[in-house]
């Protein structure tokens, strides 16, 4: 797990993780859908994921909008999901970028909290092992994020496809 | 705004900040209220511009232009932050390149046509192509084109002829001998926009009448 704070929100701690093997993902699935309190985590779909600094921005656009009060979806965890996604159909974008009965392999975002907390409280809630964020891009679909994020075949780039990424997301809210 | 900002230049619209920004290094720029203005239809200006601004630019990037990457805009505080991109503005190049000669330039101005002509293509109206406002990457030497605080998007021949007319204006004012370097851009740009042909028959007519049109009759 890695610890970050935002520079313009800096009273929270954001804890990123990812866990492989999962087993229990559509359990996960039922329980996120049933608005289960003891589950204030952001689940990410790992092979949307292409770095770090992608998540980051949407967590800070999360965070932003919750002290703004201008959440579009139910809290600032599920926000996190949604922003991900350049698009603002929210059913369509919790699909895309949260996870499926199938999932395994999650990225696992938490604002707030305590790192070793956080960290033993998801090892009761994930039938799975956690792994290193080093080993996001193993998993990461390039062809998913093309597509999602409606990036060409022209752009090979990896630095390029993660700014587009970004923008992509920066701009959401604005169009 | 980040607590420890550095404060780096401040216009007349606009304060532009640097500070650290999700593991990277942003620019910031914080649009401030006019004070002249009444205080709501000041925040509505600011806001649309500020939008303006971000779309302009990001429409920009994914035409394949190269910008500043947009990292956050900030609605509520009329701010906008993007990659702090590291290098040298065409203005500070030209004086350190000296003399022009079209072997020693081509590089340059390929590099400047082709981008214009990308912007163009895409219908973003720069609103402000000054050679101040275009950058060359330390990194990668690629041309970007920064400030987009008066952009805007249109499809009219009359505003590309002005948008290239402007940055011609800043070349002969602040460039002595830059004509050639000018046509050279044209050229470059002239065959990597197909529909330019309006646009350079337009921008003769621009330069008759000067940037504004004229409202007799």
């Amino acid at each position: 797990m890695q610890s970050f704070s935002l520079e313009l929100y800096p009273s929270r701690q954001i804890h990123i993780t990812l866990y492989i093997n999962v087993k229990n993902s559509a359990e996960l699935k039922k329980r996120l859908l049933s608005h289960d309190q003891e589950l204030k985590y952001a689940f990410i779909d790992a092979k949307i994921v292409l770095d770090k600094f992608q998540l980051l921005v949407a967590v800070n656009n999360a965070v932003h909008y919750e002290k703004y009060s201008i959440l579009k979806t139910h809290n600032v965890h599920s926000e996190i999901v949604y922003n991900l996604s350049p698009t603002t159909n929210i059913s369509e974008s919790l699909r895309r970028f949260g996870i499926s009965d199938s999932t395994n392999e999650i990225v696992i975002v938490k604002v707030g909290g305590n790192s070793d907390e956080v960290k033993s409280h998801l090892n009761t809630l994930i039938d799975g092992e956690e792994s290193s964020l080093d080993e996001l891009s193993r998993f990461t679909d390039l062809n998913s994020i093309r597509k999602y994020y409606k990036i060409g075949a022209n752009v090979k780039d990896h630095e390029e496809i993660l700014n587009m990424i970004v923008g992509s997301i920066a701009i959401k809210n604005v169009n | 705004m980040i607590e420890n900002a550095v404060l780096i230049k401040q216009g007349a619209e606009a304060r532009v900040y640097t500070a650290p920004f999700l593991t990277r290094t942003a620019i910031i720029k914080e649009r401030f209220p006019k004070t002249y203005r009444h205080p709501i239809l000041d925040n509505k200006l600011t806001t649309r511009r500020v939008t303006q601004e971000a779309r302009c630019l990001f429409k920009c990037y994914r035409s394949g232009v190269d910008t500043p990457v947009l990292y956050f805009v900030d609605i509520e505080n009329n701010a906008i932050y993007m990659e702090f991109v590291k290098g040298k503005t065409l203005k500070d190049l030209i004086s350190e390149m000296g003399e022009w000669s079209s072997s020693k330039y081509e590089e340059l101005t390929t590099k400047i046509g082709v981008a214009l002509a990308k912007m163009h293509s895409a219908d973003v109206i720069h609103g402000d192509l000054t050679t101040s406002n275009l950058l060359l990457r330390e990194s990668n030497n690629s041309l970007v084109v920064i400030d987009f605080g008066l952009s805007y998007i249109s499809s009219l021949p009359e505003d590309k002829a002005v948008d290239l007319y402007v940055l011609e204006k800043t070349f002969l004012s602040t460039h002595p001998n830059s004509e050639s370097m000018f046509t050279s851009i044209l050229d470059i740009y002239k065959n990597n926009y197909k529909a330019s042909k309006d646009i350079l028959s337009k921008l003769a007519e621009v330069r008759l009448r000067g940037r504004k049109r004229s409202m007799v009759g």
